[in-house]
């Protein structure tokens, strides 16, 4: 087997003029990390399914829209992933509220299991998810919970800053600095900065 | 709404908010309005939104249905073709096999490279095992077991230490699910050709070793379907698995070339 692994971007580039090998590579390198993040959001199997397929399919369909300023591809993926996991979740809170959640599902954003390598590593250059779990969880708490509850929860700051009765200005600092910070643990653990 | 700023700190927090989707509507379809004029916002926003990537990989890993990918080209090809070609307009992929000079079995025992492993796609995996496969709809089964089978593909798929071996070829699809030492394995299969009358599928493992004679793996009549095979040996002790049409119920040795097969080390 050949081991060099193509780059996420010619992959992109490829799926951009119909090669569905490029798309086909792509979704095994991603569709665990995607398909867990809409669970995660969405608590839900069967719509987590769907929504899935729907990240890919946009995939496929504006492949050729993507361009490099606009970062990774890997970003681009998750952007397009988590809108439409929010989406969903605020589609549904607007009206009564199902049996949905799945107590199966994990909801910790600190969950760590252990040991084995896994496939998400090619994707990260070699750069364990415990890490990103540590950098994470080296948050001081007030700022990992304002990004918790935005990007898993799908609260708009306005949203936290209610719940939380503090200032919309606090919460919004609070999040800069969340994000901020998690970066300079990141790379303070070793994550090269292209991959940022 | 406009979007105003006036210094650094503002434009990382609109950033922050942005790219974590938690502005609201209107302020998110300004701030996408603003970007477009605002260079400082638009470096702001990518740099923010890569940190926001790496937010995916803190949870819990869960395996997506191995059926997902398999739905996703369909839903992809009906889009696009609204009139799908079907598989058997295809060259017989039997035919092309029996083409290759010396035979494809005794080229396994010269332990030469072979012509069709060439164009089976990326096998991610070392694996092996002598096998029972069960046919996933088999009415004999009490429930009972099916109960406890699911929860031993539920345990395969979403193992951590899981892996995937793909092989593809002309039209044809299978998705290996192993979790390494383990007795058990999941295999899902698509689109193998229409099996003539008093036929079956079969499928092989070929032990290390020039002069390993291959094993059955178990034998199954339909071209698309999910199987949970049982292991009685270890995993890695096999060197390729591959997949032949046989005599109904299946043959002591392969009778045939492959339909599709792909190395396991
Ligand atoms: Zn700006």
């Amino acid at each position: 087997m050949d081991g060099v692994q193509p780059e996420d971007e010619e992959l992109l580039a490829q799926v951009g003029r119909g090669d569905e090998n490029g798309l086909s590579v792509l979704y095994d390198r991603y569709a665990r990390v995607v398909y867990s993040l809409i669970l995660r959001v969405v608590q839900n199997r069967q719509v987590s399914e769907e929504l899935t397929q729907e990240v890919f399919l946009r995939v496929w369909q504006q492949a050729s829209t993507f361009h490099r300023d606009k970062g990774r591809f890997a970003s681009w993926l998750f952007g397009i992933a988590h809108h439409i996991a929010i989406d969903e979740l605020r589609r549904r809170k607007a009206r009564p509220q199902q049996v949905y959640d799945d107590p199966s599902i994990s909801r910790s954003m600190l969950d760590v299991t252990d040991g084995e390598p896994e496939p998400e590593e090619i994707a990260l250059g070699g750069i364990r998810r415990e890490y990103i779990i540590e950098a994470l969880s080296q948050l001081p708490e007030n700022q990992r919970e304002v990004l918790e509850l935005s990007y898993f929860g799908g609260l708009t700051q306005s949203q936290i800053a209610e719940r939380r009765g503090e200032p919309l200005g606090t919460i919004k600092t609070r999040t800069r600095l969340g994000l901020q910070r998690l970066r300079s643990n990141l790379l303070a653990l070793g994550l090269q900065a292209d991959t940022l | 709404m406009d979007i105003e700023h006036s210094n650094h700190e503002q434009i990382a927090e609109l950033a922050a908010a942005y790219a974590l989707d938690a502005l609201e509507p209107d302020e998110m379809r300004a701030m996408e309005e603003h970007m477009r004029t605002c260079p400082s916002c638009r470096t702001a926003v990518a740099e923010m939104r890569s940190v926001v990537a790496m937010l995916p990989y803190t949870v819990e890993p869960v395996e997506p249905p191995p059926a997902l990918k398999q739905q996703l080209f369909e839903r992809i090809h009906a889009e696009a073709q609204p009139a799908p070609v079907p598989f058997h307009t295809e060259a017989d992929p039997r035919t092309e096999v029996r083409q290759r000079r010396g035979g494809f079995w005794s080229s396994l025992f010269t332990n030469s490279r072979l012509p069709v492993l060439a164009s089976v796609a990326s096998l991610v995996l070392a694996l092996g095992m002598g096998w029972v496969a069960w046919q996933q709809h088999n009415r004999a089964v009490e429930a009972e077991s099916q109960l406890a089978r699911l929860s031993e593909v539920h345990q395969i798929t979403t193992a951590y230490q899981t892996q995937v071996a793909q092989m593809r070829h002309k039209g044809m699809q299978a998705r290996l699910y192993v979790v390494p030492n383990h007795s058990e394995a999941y295999i899902v299969i698509a689109g193998l050709p229409e099996l003539p009358p008093g036929r079956s599928y079969q499928i092989w493992l070929k032990p290390p070793g020039e002069n390993a004679q291959p094993v059955s793996a178990g034998v199954f009549d339909e071209n698309t379907g999910k199987w949970l095979l049982e292991a009685n040996r270890p995993v890695n002790s096999y060197d390729w698995i591959g997949i032949t049409v046989e005599p109904e119920g299946g043959s002591p040795r392969p009778t045939s070339e492959p339909l599709m097969g792909g190395d396991l080390n």
